[in-house]
């Protein structure tokens, strides 16, 4: 069985969820067992952390949502084959079946950590190939990025490469779902399926509308 | 914590006891032998060898001004001499080249390094994905390896033209016992 790849990176995945779980029962604050995926405790505050939106004329961007919405923070790059296009693909898929009232109140933004090679025209033209409306952040200063990527427990690392040659990213390739108030309410790992994230999704915006 | 839906299933190899139909004999020393084959019709080489089969092949769809492509395909070895996929190689109407790469989730790194290229510290919850270049890819005797999202692809390096929904692309497989067989991918957003 050591040739099913997807089976070693789903194994990889779960262990940090039970981590997440465990330190959760530790806790006075019990995660809200109704969502499927990662809960942590204490949650992430990111609502401080911003970036230029060069999808929106490069105006900072604080890494919250509009009142009553969510915001979908993913850190990636557009010359990644796999894992970010699959990821943007499934949450297309999953916000295409939410009831266009919720989907309404749900918006994606994605850090380039790749910003040499993702300029603001290609990482806009990239999002607005899966949205109607993203945010494209990226910045050209590395302090800042780290800055934003830390505040969301993020790592990334460029491959070594002779200039002019392709290279990869290893990134973290989890999605942040941020609310209005700048916590991250819930987080989904890599693989974590469409349907599990719609169901999410109408979770905490029915949530948001008490 | 309620069980975490994952997209991929444990495979259980066994179980893909495809219906192996030899339709071509590869030579074995012909490298110019090439076979072609589409997810409506397997093919195999020859039976007394491994004996390959490819199914459920597709590439996904390129975001625009995205230079970098995956092809994806589920390769079955039916017969009883283990194989590997050593090589792959496209038109350079389509890219300029391809590799065989595998994604896996990188450990955490304590980075104490000072290259300012930016790596975020603290603690983390893992999910860091990382992709390489690897040489081969078994494929053991009776047994099947899946290129999937998330594992195992055929990465497409400096696209020649965007990858659209609906079309069809060759990319040759080079398989260490069978040889070289063409694989047609239908372009796709996701899985068949």
């Amino acid at each position: 069985m050591r040739w099913s790849p997807g089976r070693r990176v789903a194994r990889a995945l779960i262990l940090p969820l039970l981590v997440v779980a465990a330190c959760g029962d530790a806790q006075e604050a019990a995660p809200d067992t109704t969502l499927g995926g990662a809960v942590r405790v204490p949650a992430l505050q990111v609502g401080a952390a911003s970036l230029p939106d060069v999808a929106h004329g490069g105006a900072p961007m604080a890494m919250e949502a509009p009142e009553g919405e969510l915001l979908l923070v993913y850190f990636g790059y557009t010359s990644c084959p796999d894992v970010c296009p699959t990821t943007m693909n499934d949450v297309r898929v999953a916000l295409e079946a939410l009831p266009q009232a919720l989907a309404a109140r749900v918006s994606l933004a994605m850090v380039t950590v790749d910003p040499d090679r993702d300029t603001g025209a290609v990482l806009t033209a990239y999002l607005r190939s899966f949205f109607d409306d993203p945010h494209a952040l990226r910045t050209d200063d590395p302090e800042a990025l780290a800055a934003t990527a830390e505040t969301f427990t993020v790592q990334w690392e460029i491959e070594a490469h002779e200039a002019g040659e392709p290279y990869a990213v290893a990134h973290t390739a989890t999605t942040f779902v941020v609310d209005d108030s700048g916590t991250v309410v819930v987080e989904w790992p890599f693989g974590f399926e469409p349907e599990a994230m719609t169901a999410d999704l109408t979770t905490l915006l029915q949530q948001e509308a008490r | 914590m309620s069980p975490t839906p994952l997209r991929r299933p444990i495979r259980l190899l066994a179980a893909v006891a495809l219906a192996a139909v030899p339709l071509a004999a590869c030579g074995d020393d012909d490298e110019a032998t090439t076979t072609t084959t589409t997810t409506e019709a397997p093919v195999t080489s020859e039976p007394a060898g491994p004996a390959i089969t490819l199914d459920g092949a597709w590439a996904r769809t390129s975001p625009a001004m995205a230079t970098a492509g995956a092809v994806y395909v589920e390769i079955t070895n039916a017969g009883g001499v283990d194989d590997a996929l050593v090589g792959v190689s496209v038109d350079p109407s389509v890219a300029a080249r391809a590799e065989l790469h595998e994604t896996t989730a990188a450990e955490p790194t304590d980075d104490t390094d000072d290259d300012g290229i930016g790596e975020g510290s603290g603690t983390t919850m893992g999910g860091m994905m990382e992709m390489r270049p690897v040489d081969e890819i078994p494929v053991p005797a009776g047994g099947s390896v899946s290129l999937e999202p998330g594992g195992y692809h055929i990465m497409l390096l400096a696209l020649a033209a965007p990858l659209e929904m609906g079309a069809t692309i060759e990319v040759t497989l080079s398989f260490a016992e069978a040889g070289d067989l063409v694989l047609e991918a239908e372009v796709r957003d996701s899985a068949p």
